[in-house]
């Protein structure tokens, strides 16, 4: 992710919409979802966040992100937090009325936006229904609706992605959810694109008992060998894709995350004492759960790979909340 | 739900999940579970009485256990129109087989709802083989008795599930012909001897099961572990992906009823018919 903003440039310098899966399948997933809610905090109007399939408690129990945070952090506390998070997620965006993304794709059951804006979205993605085809549908060369083979959601074809895009007034329909090799698919004339931005796409299975210790070839993963994107769009909605493939691999990026980790989190208050406390308020019960886990739980080795402006702000945020509990 | 056994079981394999799947559907949803050739209780109509002959020289081929399970469903169902709707649902082998045997059930007309492969991913199958040879010299050569080989299979932890190896285990161990000359129970099915076939078994696997025209599920047990083409295949969303904690290779065995729960469920998802909505693998 550090090399997709390299990429697009730092936010806020440049405006981000995310569309969701953001943990699992990978040994990061809590300080990937960690900085982008501290982003979103900080930069409200230059980062949106939507929910994609994995923002599950089910699916998080199955794909690494709840056995992660088991073995980071000793407890299910910050799952249960991420997962209260993941609920309010919203479904959908829309830039500048034409450009609409989503995780997924279309349900059977929603012609107009307005209608995605009705639904009460702040529960455990279901089974079934509007909400969840929004994050699991995928576009296909078929006429009409299909079942989708992943086993929720709908395949949807190009006359009811033309009779939506009219319907709504739209340019574009951007939306994740399936491995693109080349980074981004374009389908229907250009009218819904499929972005994928995690180059190289390599899953890492790791079973719960195993705690990783040291840096060796990573012998339990499989790599697809794709490249990532990120689309960006102007001042006028003009399109750019811009291609990039996995950063250089860091070394000993375990042993040294393990070792920081291990540090108690009462030594974090013999931290330098010209931490002056920030007053802030929040307007909304929804930014304070962000605060609440950004302040707790982001590992303190990350504060230095942040871009300055976010890093000063956070790394004092996460030292007076900490202050204050020990 | 016509369900195919790995190599060294039997269709008995599939007794508890076959209960439960009639308990969960009702009983609208019927299972036919099989013993396939030179397995369980299926033996050759041969005027030959020298049954060891028979088992040595049994050809396993893929090809040729493919032909056995479509045979199989076309006599038991000589009609393609008047037959229900089939679920094929293969454990290891077994899954290698239903694959296989899907497009030419198709061909004849037979109406196949989907594909359960269970537990078994082509790329880690293939690297697991060379050491398949040192797994069944650790097994032992028989039993004395069938409650031996029960407790034998829980220890091993190759059944985790005491209830279904009471049930199953009869099925995979025959009286020895000559009780003098070793343990009163033999393994019905010699695996060593199947050594020639099991590369073949295995080969092409995750391309044809991407391949099938119909509903597909993949059910792994404890991880999600999947080789590259099965991973970009499901990040794609070709097909439905379980993974069922707590469970050993034998899934069906060891958690029937979860295991039941997902294939009904799959098989009411894709078997109901709704207006304007195309089935899986349907133009």
């Amino acid at each position: 992710m550090m090399e997709l903003f390299k990429v697009g440039g730092s936010c806020p310098d440049t405006n981000y919409l995310f569309m969701g899966d953001f943990v699992d399948r990978g040994f990061y997933s809590v300080e990937t979802f960690l900085l982008l809610l501290a982003l979103k905090v900080r930069y409200p109007e230059r980062m949106t966040l939507i929910r994609g399939n994995h923002e599950s408690r089910q699916i998080t129990q199955v794909y690494g992100f709840y056995d992660e945070c088991q073995r980071k952090y000793g407890s299910s506390n910050v799952w249960r937090w991420c997962c209260e998070v993941f609920d309010y997620l919203a479904l959908g965006a829309i830039v500048d009325g034409r450009v609409f993304c989503v995780h997924g794709g279309l349900s059977p059951n929603l012609q107009g936006i307005d209608q995605i804006r009705g639904i009460d979205r702040k529960q455990e993605v279901p089974h079934d229904g509007p909400m969840c085809d929004l994050l699991w549908s995928d576009p296909d060369d078929i006429t009409g609706w299909g079942l989708s083979p992943r086993g929720a959601g709908f395949l949807f074809g190009a006359d009811i992605t033309k009779a939506f895009a009219h319907h709504n007034a739209l340019d574009l329909i951007a939306r994740a959810h399936q491995l693109a090799m080349e980074g981004y698919k374009l389908m229907f004339e250009n009218l819904i694109v499929t972005v994928w931005s995690a180059p190289n796409y390599c899953y890492r299975w790791v079973p719960i008992s195993c705690i990783p210790c040291s840096r060796t070839e990573d012998s339990s993963s499989t790599s697809c060998g794709n490249v990532a994107s990120i689309l960006e769009l102007d001042e006028h909605l003009g399109q750019e894709y811009k291609v990039f493939s996995h950063a250089p691999p860091v070394s000993s990026p375990f042993v040294s995350y393990w070792l920081k980790l291990s540090v108690s989190p009462r030594m974090y208050a013999q931290y330098p004492q010209n931490v002056h406390r920030r007053t802030i308020s929040y307007d909304s019960p929804w930014s304070c759960r962000y605060i609440h886990l950004c302040f707790f739980f982001v590992p303190i080795d990350y504060c230095s790979r942040i871009p300055s402006t976010v890093a000063s702000a956070h790394h004092r945020l996460c030292i007076t909340k900490v202050m204050y509990y020990y | 739900m016509v369900c195919h056994h790995g190599a060294g079981y039997s269709g008995l394999s599939f007794a508890c999940l076959a209960r439960e799947v009639g308990l969960l559907s009702r009983g609208e949803c019927g299972v036919l579970a099989i013993d396939c050739r030179g397995h369980g209780k299926t033996t050759r109509i041969s005027d030959d009485d020298d049954n060891g002959a028979e088992i040595e020289t049994e050809d396993l081929a893929i090809g040729i256990l493919t032909d056995d399970l479509v045979n199989l469903i076309s006599t038991v169902y000589p009609d393609p129109n008047s037959a229900p709707s089939l679920l094929l649902v293969g454990h290891s082998l077994g899954g290698s087989v239903s694959v296989r045997a899907c497009p030419l059930l198709q061909e004849r007309k037979y109406r196949i709802t989907g594909v359960g492969v269970l537990d078994v991913v082509e790329e880690f199958t293939l690297e697991a083989l060379p050491m398949m040879h040192s797994l069944l010299d650790a097994r032992p050569d028989g039993f004395n008795s069938p409650e031996e080989a029960v407790e034998w299979h829980v220890m091993t932890h190759a059944i985790r599930n005491v209830e279904s190896a009471r049930v199953s285990i009869p099925g995979i161990i025959i009286p020895n012909p000559d009780p003098s000359s070793g343990p009163a129970y033999l393994w019905r099915t010699p695996l060593r001897l199947t050594a020639p076939y099991w590369s073949s078994w295995f080969t092409g696997l995750s391309s044809k099961f991407l391949l099938t025209r119909t509903a597909r599920l993949l059910v792994l047990a404890g991880a999600e572990r999947l080789d590259k083409e099965l991973m970009i295949g499901q990040m794609q969303g070709k097909f439905q992906l379980v993974v069922l904690a707590n469970v050993g290779h034998m899934v069906h065995e060891d958690d029937p009823g979860r295991l039941a729960e997902v294939l009904v469920e799959f098989w009411r998802r894709n078997e109901r018919v709704v207006i304007g909505v195309k089935k899986v693998g349907e133009l």
